[in-house]
């Protein structure tokens, strides 16, 4: 009994503790974060962190920002992820495997190369400081396609066969039989790339500057100033918990599909 | 402060290009200075309108984004010219880059530091401000001499000193009356002493915190180095880096986290002291209004400590507003009006209150705030003490963050001083062939 719980307690208290910690600092005055006598709990509860923040982000604005630049940017990679898997495995496509090839090599190359070609493009484009312009270099998603093309490879063949026999097209295979079928792998996709998207920072924080069009993380990185940090740490804990706060709740929302996702293809 | 929905540029692929090469490669490949300064003395400035709005591009040095904003309102209600603020990022380093990226036209006023104001000139991105002054209506003469001249480069001035500092030095009077210290340090060696005995009583676990390689080391060791007779370098002569006293010096701090008086702070020097981790510290002048925020103790100012070979001289830092050669004339008048409106006596005054760097200007009156903080006069009187700092931190680009991580990398690690400062020697030697010879002898 023991054996089984104490990992388990063990790894949560690893997990929550910090995020406890940032709850509570970001409720304390900084001279109860910067102490050699630290308590968990704050001594004199505060909401100025977050008055602060308010005053000096206009958070309705890039909240808003970085929900539209997560929803939009996140269908779109997912509804590409799920087409672009289908062709590769069901249809009959010239040097699909070359294709196929060419999306892995996109997966090993790091995000960061690409930085400047896709700050020249979008610049020249005139996408800066504009949502689209911190959407569309992160549409390809190779990571989502290469998950859901080897998904769709271990579906039974059967099934499309079957359908086939019926007279569906390629468009109702796809919707009414992979797709549903293939939901807890979606789920991952999505789970991954929403947070992806809601976390995304350096992108974001290149291509736009001012605040009205920012999104979360990089408005937040506003919060530092130099030769100040030692009072801004309540500040920017405040901060981090207006960005941890709504991804928890997609978290939880999930995590049923989660799990099953992640355990796929595990039994047969 | 208003915001506007954004600013519109419409930059050539060209441009974009170059000014991204020059972003990643960090140097300033196209050092034609000289045209702005031609610019500028072309433009009859007597028939210019100031613009109706301006970009302005700051990091809100010093915690001050509340203050920059109430002075902007303010400017903006005498004048009716709207500011539009940008964040440029956390500290001078990343506002400097931001600054290059754009090609040096995506703001009007920018908030540039000691050490990255001058790249920024070699690239060709500032236009003197003295004529501009003039058209504005700006007496230079009220603003403190020393900081206004450090500035000035073969004949005019490229800024106007803005969220000026010194390094202080702070230390936790309650930990002195606990170890029984009568009062602050004159010397460096008595700093050795009480740190030793502070940790000796354990008092504190340090004596001295010493500032990790992002807090610009080198600005505020430099009166250590000059204290023994040393200097990051004499003019463009390096040599000095790694001279008997630079070494000594250094050799000396090194003994310091040797033998356990000093640490070297992990985050920052600040966060050590005001947690009373470390009963003293060098930190700018800009920090005091932290310090005092978060200290549940009473903090205590002082000069920095005198060397074996030089009292204790005091390098300014802080950073200047400085005006973007690509903005309009009308702008550029907007702008000089805006910076002439940040360094008034009483913008000065407020903005020094503030957040505790030094005003900039003689007019300021300060006798209220130090009526209140006695803290924040140190800083002032010890303008007196004040030397300007050596070439190699502040002209050549990329040898503050050279001495930066070398620092760090000696106090922490205890590799020999010798060898390492004199790697640190033909390194600036490189830097300026690659970056600056043509221009400076050219």
């Amino acid at each position: 009994m023991l054996t089984g719980y104490l990992p388990i307690l063990i790894a949560l208290l690893i997990i929550v503790l910090p995020l406890v910690w940032m709850v509570s600092s970001s409720f304390k005055p900084v001279n109860e974060i910067v102490t050699l006598t630290p308590q968990l709990l704050p001594q004199e509860v505060t909401t100025a962190n977050y008055a602060t923040v308010d005053r000096r982000i206009p958070l309705m604005t890039v909240l808003q920002n970085s929900l539209i630049v997560t929803s939009v940017g996140s269908i779109i990679k997912v509804l590409l992820a799920i087409t672009t898997a289908y062709a590769l495995v069901y249809i009959r496509v010239p040097g699909a495997n070359l294709i196929f090839l060419g999306i892995l090599v996109a997966l090993m190359v790091p995000p960061e190369v690409s930085m400047l070609p896709n700050f020249m493009t979008i610049e020249a484009l005139g996408g800066r400081n504009t949502l689209w312009g911190i959407i569309l270099p992160g549409l390809g998603t190779a990571f989502g396609t290469f998950l859901l093309r080897q998904h769709f490879k271990s579906l039974p063949k059967e099934l499309f066969e079957a359908a086939e026999l019926d007279g569906a097209g390629h468009f109702r295979k796809l919707f009414q039989i992979a797709v549903p079928v293939s939901l807890p792998a979606i789920s991952t996709v999505s789970l991954v790339t929403i947070v992806n998207e809601w976390n995304s920072f350096l992108w974001p924080l290149i291509i736009t500057d001012t605040r009205d069009r920012m999104t979360l993380p990089v408005a937040l990185n506003q919060l530092r100033s130099v030769e100040d940090q030692v009072s801004s740490y309540g500040i920017l804990m405040a901060g981090a918990v207006l960005v941890i706060v709504p991804m928890l709740i997609i978290f939880a929302m999930l995590q049923r599909y989660i799990v099953s996702g992640l355990t796929q293809g595990a039994v047969k | 402060m208003k915001k506007q929905p954004h600013i519109n540029h419409t930059w050539k692929g060209i441009a974009v290009f170059s000014a991204a090469a020059l972003a990643i490669t960090a140097c300033g490949p196209d050092t034609t200075g000289g045209d702005a300064e031609e610019e500028a003395a072309d433009t009859d400035w007597s028939e210019v309108e100031p613009a109706d709005s301006i970009v302005f591009a700051t990091n809100h040095p010093g915690g001050s984004e509340d203050i920059e904003e109430e002075l902007i309102e303010r400017f903006t209600s005498e004048t009716g010219i709207e500011v539009e603020v940008i964040t440029s990022g956390a500290n001078y380093e990343e506002t400097s880059q931001w600054f290059q990226t754009g090609g040096g036209s995506n703001a009007d006023v920018v908030v540039l530091s000691d050490a990255t104001w001058f790249p920024n000139y070699l690239n060709d991105a500032l236009i003197p401000v003295d004529d501009l002054l003039e058209a504005a209506d700006i007496d230079v003469n009220g603003y403190v001499e020393a900081l206004y001249e450090d500035y000035l480069y073969e004949g005019n001035h490229y800024g106007v000193p803005y969220a000026r500092s010194t390094p202080l030095f702070y230390y936790n009077v309650d930990h002195y009356e606990e170890a029984g210290i009568d009062g602050p340090p004159q010397t460096w060696d008595e700093v050795a002493e009480i740190s030793q005995t502070l940790v000796d009583e354990e008092v504190a676990q340090f004596g001295y915190a010493f500032p990790p390689s992002d807090e610009y080391p080198a600005w505020g060791m430099a009166n250590l180095v000059w204290g023994y007779g040393g200097a990051w370098s004499d003019e463009w002569d390096f040599s000095t880096v790694s001279s008997d006293e630079t070494v000594e010096a250094l050799e000396f701090a090194q003994s310091g986290v040797e033998d356990g008086w000093a640490n070297v702070a992990a985050t920052s020097q600040t966060d050590d002291f005001s947690s009373g981790v470390a009963s003293q510290t060098i930190q700018s002048t800009g920090a005091l209004n932290g310090i005092l925020e978060t200290a549940d103790f009473e903090v205590g100012t002082a000069f920095l400590p005198d060397g074996p070979a030089a009292e204790g001289e005091t390098p300014t830092g802080g950073a200047g507003l400085m005006l973007a050669s690509a903005s309009s004339p009308e702008e550029q008048l907007a702008s000089a009006m805006f910076i002439g409106h940040m360094s008034s006596a009483e913008s000065q005054a407020d903005f020094s209150e503030a957040t505790g760097y030094v005003p900039s200007h003689q007019d300021a009156d300060m006798s209220d705030v130090y009526a209140e903080n006695p803290q924040f006069e140190t800083a002032v009187d010890q303008l007196e003490r004040a030397r300007v700092q050596d070439y190699a931190r502040v002209f050549l680009p990329g040898a503050d963050l050279e001495l930066a991580t070398t620092l760090q990398s000696l106090l922490t690690t205890g590799d020999d001083v010798r060898t390492e400062m004199e790697r640190v020697e033909s390194e600036f030697e490189s830097l300026y062939e690659t970056d600056l010879a043509d221009e400076i002898e050219g």
